[in-house]
């Protein structure tokens, strides 16, 4: 059963080791950013097909719909994640949709529900994520996000925490990173957004708590526009 | 934090399984220890002889009249063992296991390794090796491999190496110059690396004077955090070359997250060693000319290259090359563009690079080489010099090495020089030995060592 989650990070954690899981959900890890005071998209989770045109109602259109299931890290090979939907109908047929996919990729799969949020566009898409490495302890990486992450390896290390010289290398190493200067006519985006994702994350690289039980902090995609950056998709997962 | 003096600059050594036998690895270590005139007392442990390449031998460690340093293992895998309880019965301070055959080679090995190790870490016996061709420090005489070296002496460069018969390929490669010889005075390879390791060196070279340079050829570091502090530290005054195979390893890792999947050992290190400011190698030969360049050299000032070119296609392919690493083309001083205008045609307006091939004709080599190089190094944006120069007759001139000596010494910037094919490029190459001037085969070279060399020096 879905409940809104709280985004105390000690909470969230023994509720997911009481499960006897080691991935938080999407909610979950959404509501941790959001009480890092990293913006996460506007919507909610509902637990069945039918209460998805209520929210639509309170967002607006067009929506983004996912299933939310832990075990479902990568939603998009499954068809678990549609949009843009456009209509409180379109939102329920398209959790219908979903749960049949699922169901037939990925029957061992049980969904707990459906994460109704505002439909957003990232181009390009980033992915800023914090990683406890075994050998290296905890590292920050940055670089082209998407589905495409692992082909085009647009992507940088630093060992955490990061100084201010190791956050601009971090937004310069690799070719795509011009993408953050604006190109094709785009306004570029706001800079200090990202390097504040950056930052809270190098912070959250030294807390006690982060260190001894997680052991990945993923936002993929991270939207970056003119007006700030939107985590779009966020994955937590714990030391096994 | 602990102090390997004992295994790096011992003050004696024993070899267990030293022989008269030149055809045996004991035998051709023994000697080279002898022949390389090590400052200590020598003890060849032998069961048998009573003296090897006239030394007293002893039948075993115990029967050494004194503590030595440092112990070379040269024996049969099966015997190994005893040898290393041999050495902490016997007070021994440090040993060296040349032998092969442990973990690099079967599941059965790598038990006999952990074994290694557990005796060193509970005696506190430095161990280098197994699967080593051992270690050398020309400054106390030690010459302590089985591979046979034409010639050391002592130098500031010194070699940290986990790996086996590559170290000995390497400085083989090393010594045969004729010229432009990289002054390596310590290679310390540790081989399969059960104890002694990099961060062990890292402590040592800080502390040791003659140490100007540091290579580390490494498959693996052991202890990230402490090492990338400590190097932080080192490199302030002695640069660091990483040679670290592997790049193409890690293939992606099935994993719950992307980051999971992208999180290789590789590309961590890869950020790491640029986050703390120690050049990575890409081969065995960007890694001695990068060393060469960083031995040879004053440390750079800025990133900024002035490229002095008589071919200009070698121009621009040395802009390619540096563009491409990292570095930045000089924008020339309006004084320095109108010393140029002097060997130059009208119709020709000088820029960066700076292609004077046709001021040779009108001006005549000397004049030209002269005019134009002192321009290039005299300008204030240029940080590093790039010259490739063409060697024909009609380009060579008698004082060429003393021009390329006088510009070194007046301006102190970092220069690479390559010179291409042509009856000069001899002389020319031997007018500057010894003038702390790097010459090499080709302009990738050149410019690959010129970025290490930024690299390994500034600011990250």
């Amino acid at each position: 059963m879905l409940t809104q989650a709280s985004g105390d990070i000690a909470m969230l954690i023994a509720a997911a080791r009481a499960q006897r899981r080691n991935v938080l959900s999407e909610p979950e890890a959404k509501a941790f950013l959001r009480a890092q005071g990293i913006s996460v998209p506007p919507g909610r989770a509902v637990a069945h097909p039918e209460e998805a045109p209520t929210v639509v109602r309170e967002l607006g259109v067009p929506v983004v719909v996912k299933a939310v299931a832990h075990q479902l890290t990568h939603k998009t090979d499954v068809g678990a994640v549609m949009f843009p939907v456009e209509s409180p109908a379109a939102a329920e047929a398209a959790c219908r949709t979903i749960a049949a996919r699922v169901a037939a990729h990925r029957p061992d799969i049980a969904l707990d529900g459906f994460l109704i949020e505002a439909y957003r566009p990232a181009q390009p898409e980033w992915i800023v994520a914090l990683r406890n490495d075994p050998h290296f302890g905890p590292v920050i990486m940055f670089g082209l996000g998407g589905i495409y992450v692992e082909t085009l390896r647009q992507v940088s290390f630093r060992l955490a925490p990061l100084c201010d010289r190791d956050i601009e290398a971090l937004l310069s190493e690799r070719p795509a990173m011009q993408l953050l200067s604006g190109a094709r006519g785009r306004a570029p985006p706001d800079r200090r957004a990202v390097v504040g994702v950056l930052r809270r994350l190098s912070d959250l690289s030294q807390q006690p708590l982060i260190v001894r039980d997680i052991s990945e902090i993923e936002i993929n995609p991270l939207a970056a526009t003119e007006n700030g950056v939107l985590a779009l998709d966020a994955l937590i997962v714990l030391h096994s | 934090m602990r102090d390997i003096t004992p295994l790096v600059a011992p003050r004696s050594i024993a070899v267990i399984g030293a022989s008269a036998n030149p055809a045996k690895s004991g035998g051709v270590l023994f000697d080279n220890l002898v022949k390389g005139n090590f400052r200590g007392p020598l003890y060849p442990i032998n069961r048998t002889a009573t003296q090897i390449m006239g030394k007293a031998a002893y039948p075993t460690l115990a029967d050494v009249p004194e503590k030595v340093d440092l112990v070379y293992i040269v024996l049969p895998q099966q015997h190994v063992e005893d040898a290393v309880k041999q050495c902490v019965a016997a007070g021994a301070r440090a040993a060296c296991i040349i032998t092969a055959g442990f973990s690099e080679a079967s599941q059965k090995g790598r038990g006999a390794e952990e074994r290694l190790c557990e005796i060193a870490r509970a005696s506190g016996l430095l161990l280098a090796g197994p699967n080593t061709i051992g270690m050398v420090n020309a400054e106390v005489g030690m010459m302590g491999s089985f591979v046979n070296f034409p010639r050391w002496e002592p130098g500031g460069v010194s070699f940290f190496t986990q790996t086996g018969i590559f170290t000995g390929a390497v400085m083989l490669h090393v010594m045969s110059g004729a010229s432009q010889r990289l002054p390596v005075g310590k290679s310390i390879d540790v081989g399969n690396k059960v104890d002694v390791d990099e961060l062990d060196f890292l402590h040592f070279v800080a502390a040791d004077p003659t140490t100007k340079v540091i290579g580390l050829y490494i498959e693996s570091i052991r202890n990230p955090r402490a090492f990338f502090e400590q190097a932080r530290e080192v490199r302030k005054s002695k640069p660091i070359v990483v040679l670290k195979p592997g790049r193409t390893k890690d293939g992606a890792k099935a994993s719950a997250s992307h980051t999971g999947s992208l999180a290789s050992d590789n590309d961590i290190l890869d950020g790491a060693l640029r986050q703390y400011g120690i050049a990575r190698a890409e081969d065995e030969d960007d890694f001695l000319n990068a060393l060469r360049a960083l031995v040879m050299l004053p440390r750079p000032r800025g990133k900024r290259v002035g490229i002095a070119t008589t071919s200009g296609a070698l121009g621009v392919i040395a802009t390619d090359l540096l563009v491409e690493s990292g570095l930045e083309l000089a924008a020339f001083e309006p004084a320095t563009l109108a010393a140029m205008r002097a060997i130059l045609p009208d119709w020709l307006e000088p820029a960066n690079p700076f292609d004077f091939w046709i001021g040779i004709d009108i001006k005549g080599p000397r004049e030209a080489h002269e005019v134009g190089l002192t321009a290039l190094f005299a300008d204030p944006n240029v940080d590093l010099v790039l010259c490739t120069l063409l060697a024909p007759g009609n380009a060579d001139f008698p004082e060429f090495g003393d021009l390329v000596r006088r510009l070194r010494r007046t301006y102190d910037k970092p220069v690479a020089l390559v010179i291409y094919g042509g009856e000069a490029e001899q002389r020319w190459t031997a007018a500057l030995e010894g003038a702390g001037v790097p010459i090499f085969k080709t302009t990738r070279a050149a410019a690959r060592a010129l970025s290490l060399m930024v690299e390994a020096t500034m600011s990250p």
